[in-house]
């Protein structure tokens, strides 16, 4: 039998090879299942005599062990409270990976002073912590990022980075936003990296004005732009029964244009156009 | 035809999926003469190396032709895919229906009756075809809510991926899903209530798994998994910062018809994403500290498997803790986790990226592996799980018997949460594992999934390079 033998011999590959047991993965599994060591990293973070490149290891011990340890999440509120003590660190790096590890848990005062920089009209030098970074960690919790904040942010971005996490953030379900947002796909002068998010985030949510959008650009540039391949893959979102005759009115000029369209938005518009 | 033929018990188009498993074949005499014999083989369809066995009886020898008497006019036999080492997929189908059973009377001539099944097992997802890929990510995109055909759709980030399977992986449940030996049952059913909901979808469809301790380049590619930028392994390096949670981690870049392109959490777009290896040549490394200095290395297959190999002083126990295969835990799972930054990064956001299901995908199929090579799925054995009652451990949930969060109607640990989503009392069905493991599944559900102990325990998945234990062929006398 197949089955036998392969079993057979991959035991017979498995014997006497025994494990490495004194390996860093182990080390690292002791770490993590250790109350103490945990501890004594925990305790580094706010060791003022720590220098910060200890303090930042020590971090990175914490990050890698966090994926796997069933002592950490025990020890939160200390690990907290040595990461805020960390938001004003001198090192940028260290300031970094505090508001970062108090991001991922949500935590209320690191979500407040996050906001507070990105509202501050600061300098973008003098900032804590770089303001793309700022709404980038705002993310992780949908009610910690509000919609009037992101659509300020898009309409003035202090920089490319900036309006990419703004409208890769910004819901679409209001129409205010989704206006912000089909403006911004219009905008020549915008990073193609951000303009391109726009379809799939308005196609279905405001089906109208991106059909709009999509038929007034493709009768002023044809099909021929970078941003056409999208264009065309955010009408195959749409789901909508009222917007029916408008996706149809849409998809018959695309066909229309379609045979002398580049690759991509052929590719794109394969499966928008298959049962047609 | 006058031979009728189902698997699984049922004629729907969705039952006829098998794996290394045997499981029942029915066969209907509908000729108008009963009793007569029949005889069973398969037939590969063109460019498939997709053979079947077939056993009288469950216990039997298999054997690829078999001839039975069909006392008057049904009989139920078994039928199970060959496993073939050394053949793509180890001999499972590629990507649908590719090998037909045929029956045919003994006193006839020809093939009376014929059904198309589909030896379906999750397959090394830098192996599979570019219709298994494309299927499965149609499949997924589907279950995040972005629309990919006719049917009706939430919207991206609305689908019950999200509203179910990422919420039910939180820092709030982190002690109910990770930590000890009940990680990998655990992460088991997680897994397979993900794939059922993906084979309702569609049901050629099975999770591939990333072999993390190989290079992957078709997985990170632009029509896949996503392509994505490389950063130093050692943290200390300029680029190399552990970005927990991925947040400041650009996002990977995917074809424009990729589903994947459209891949939203909630409102925000995109999956950030960062490899500490080379993705093109490489496999996953895990991640390294030269100024501490620490070096968490991934276990290459070969290492997790000898984790407990039954050799003196190395128990073949999947033990607690520090001891046994359930290091496995921190390596290589949890290295292969760290060899990134992005989502899949960090416990409480990890499934958001969906590269999270094929990693686990690998960690199941390395314990399946395990199992199967020590005999390691008898649930009430103490070294197939060490917990077997409220004696071994203090912790209620961890126990054999327990019912699992968040299918049972209970609160997660350490956190208290209720069950998200729909998933409450609702694990996923299958057509073809009869009722298993039921609304609200335990530990034990997940330690026999091949069935290898009881049919009543067969979960209906597979993997290419794990077979089931059929007993061998009588000697030729």
């Amino acid at each position: 039998m197949n089955d036998s033998k392969y079993l057979a011999s991959l035991r017979e590959e498995l014997r006497g090879k025994k494990a490495d047991d004194t390996g860093d993965a182990n080390a690292l599994l002791d770490i993590a299942g250790d109350e103490e060591k945990l501890g004594e990293l925990i305790g580094t973070l706010t060791d003022e005599t720590a220098s910060d490149a200890t303090r930042r290891s020590a971090l990175n011990v914490l990050h890698a062990v966090a994926v796997f340890s069933p002592v950490l999440p025990t020890k939160k509120p200390e690990y907290v409270n040595a990461l805020r003590g960390l938001m004003d660190s001198d090192d940028a790096g260290l300031r970094k990976q505090a508001f970062t590890g108090l991001a991922v848990m949500k935590d209320e005062v690191a979500q407040a002073r996050l906001r507070e920089e990105l509202t501050s009209g600061k300098n973008e030098n003098d900032r804590a912590i770089a303001s793309h970074h700022a709404i980038a960690l705002l993310g992780f919790d949908e009610k910690a990022l509000d919609a009037s904040l992101l659509r300020d942010i898009a309409k003035n971005p202090p920089s490319d980075a900036c309006l990419m996490e703004a409208v890769r953030h910004m819901p679409s379900d209001d129409a205010e936003s989704a206006e912000v947002l089909l403006e911004i796909m219009e905008d020549d002068s915008k990073p193609l990296a951000v303009r391109r998010l726009v379809p799939d985030k308005v196609s279905n949510a405001h089906p109208a004005g991106f059909l709009r959008a999509v038929r007034k650009m493709i009768s002023e540039k044809g099909l021929g732009g970078d941003l056409a391949p999208y264009l065309v893959s955010g009408v195959g979102l749409i789901d909508s029964e009222e917007a029916k005759s408008e996706v149809d009115e849409t998809k018959a000029i695309l066909k229309g244009l379609i045979e002398d369209a580049p690759a991509s938005v052929k590719d794109a518009a394969r499966k928008l156009l298959k049962d047609d | 035809m006058s031979i009728a033929l189902t698997v699984n018990g049922s004629d729907a188009p969705n039952a006829g999926y098998i794996t290394w498993t045997p499981v029942p074949l029915t066969i209907t005499n509908n000729s108008g003469t009963p009793d007569r014999g029949v005889k069973l083989s398969s037939r590969s369809a063109q460019g498939s190396i997709t053979k079947l066995w077939f056993m009288e009886q469950r216990g039997d020898a298999p054997a690829e032709e078999i001839e039975v008497d069909v006392p008057g006019t049904e009989k139920t036999v078994f039928v199970a895919g060959i496993f073939q080492p050394g053949q793509r997929h180890f001999g499972a189908s590629r990507d649908g229906k590719d090998v037909t059973i045929e029956a045919s009377f003994l006193d006839g001539v020809g093939v009376e009756g014929q059904l198309d099944v589909m030896v379906r097992v999750r397959r090394n997802a830098n192996e599979l075809s570019d219709k298994a890929r494309d299927d499965f990510l149609t499949a997924l995109a589907k279950l995040n809510g972005i629309k990919v055909d006719a049917d009706p759709a939430p919207g991206p980030g609305k689908g019950i991926y999200v509203t179910d399977f990422v919420e039910m992986h939180v820092a709030g449940a982190s002690g109910t899903e990770h930590g000890d030996s009940h990680f990998l049952p655990w992460h088991r059913l997680y897994v397979l209530d993900l794939e059922r909901l993906l084979q309702e979808v569609n049901p050629a469809v099975t999770l591939p798994y990333w072999r993390f301790d190989q290079p992957a380049p078709n997985v990170f590619h632009e029509d896949f998994m996503g392509a994505m930028r490389q950063i130093p392994r050692d943290m200390s390096d300029p680029g190399g910062e552990f970005d927990q949670g991925g947040a400041l981690t650009p996002p990977a870049a995917f074809a424009v018809d990729n589903p994947l392109s459209k891949w939203q959490i909630k409102s925000i777009q995109g999956i950030p994403r960062a490899a500490r290896f080379d993705p093109a040549n490489d496999p996953a490394n895990g991640v390294a500290d030269s100024s501490q200095p620490f070096d968490f290395p991934l276990r290459s297959q070969r290492e997790t498997l000898g984790l407990a190999d039954g050799t003196p002083g190395n128990p073949d126990e999947l033990g607690v803790g520090g001891v046994g295969f359930s290091r496995m835990e921190a390596s290589p799972h949890g290295a292969a986790h760290v060899s990134f930054n992005g989502y899949v990064n960090d416990v409480p956001v990890a499934p958001q990226d969906p590269l999270f299901f094929l990693l686990h995908s690998n960690v199941d199929r390395l314990w399946a592996l395990w199992q199967a090579a020590f005999g390691r799925d008898a649930s009430n054995e103490q070294t197939t799980y060490p917990f077997q009652s409220a004696a071994d451990t203090p912790d209620a949930w961890k126990v054999v018997s327990a019912d699992q969060w968040p299918w049972e109607d209970g609160t997660s640990q350490p956190g208290g949460l209720l069950p998200p989503g729909t998933r409450k009392e609702n694990f996923t069905d299958s057509p073809v594992a009869g009722n298993s493991p039921g609304d609200v599944p335990k530990i034990e559900d997940a330690i026999d999934p091949y069935a290898n102990r009881d049919p009543a325990n067969d979960l209906g998945f597979a993997y290419d390079d794990v077979p089931y234990r059929h007993p061998p062929a009588p000697p030729v006398i």
